[in-house]
């Protein structure tokens, strides 16, 4: 009964991780608060490398604020800095998307580029634990 | 004079064995008497303080380190002694 257990916790792990893109890892993630003359900032740092064989375009990452019972309490979406103009608060950002990723900077085979996700504290409003941060997109 | 450094340092004592006893000192609630007895210089408590009546509640421990005059070895050394937790 144990052994079966054991074997189900370990495929639903496996499931659970298929749908993850496996082209991008993020590593070095880490997280500060800052004090930006009077403006409270959480950020989320991150480095994410290309382990696939073939260049990356973009990785898109999201960062969910995560309270003591589990329950997310913010959460943001991001890109990694070479595909920041992708992002629509970026100024000079181009309206048509294509064009937008025209200006997007690749991350060759193994390379690495970094991924910084920042919240206003007054966006977060409520007290959490940690900061589960995923690749939720590679192209 | 001296009944009122009596009191002041029974205060102080009380207040750390608090803290010693296992029991977390909640940042949003703790005065700058607690903070002090945690180990926070004055200043740093005041700035703790003055922290949470500007930007509002903290909502993580480590957000004190966005305190002004708060350093790693000052946090380091109380981290583990408070909560933000209701």
């Amino acid at each position: 009964m144990k052994l079966l257990l054991t074997a189900l916790l370990v495929l639903s792990f496996v499931v659970g991780n298929a749908g993850a893109d496996e082209r991008a890892r993020l590593d070095n993630v880490k997280t500060e608060w800052q004090n930006a003359y009077g403006a409270i900032i959480y950020t989320v740092l991150a480095e994410v490398k290309n382990v696939s064989a073939a260049p990356i375009r973009y990785v898109k990452v999201k960062v969910e604020l995560v309270d003591k019972d589990g329950k997310t309490v913010a959460e943001r979406v991001g890109y990694n800095a070479g595909a920041e103009v992708l992002e629509v608060v970026v100024e000079g950002a181009a309206k048509d998307p294509a064009e937008n990723l025209k200006q997007v900077k690749p991350i060759a085979p193994g390379a690495t580029d970094l991924v910084r996700i920042s919240f206003d504290k007054a966006d977060i409003g409520k007290p959490f634990r940690k900061a589960n941060v995923s690749v939720v997109e590679v192209r | 004079m001296l009944l009122r450094r009596l009191y002041s340092a029974v205060l102080v004592l009380l207040l750390a064995a608090q803290v010693v006893g296992g029991e977390k000192l909640n940042l949003n609630t703790a005065t700058k008497e607690q903070l002090v007895a945690l180990g926070l210089s004055e200043s740093q408590a005041l700035q703790v303080i003055g922290h949470r009546e500007k930007s509002g509640a903290f909502l993580q421990v480590e957000e004190l380190l966005a305190v002004q005059q708060m350093n790693k070895q000052s946090f380091e050394k109380i981290r583990d002694r408070v909560t933000v937790d209701e």
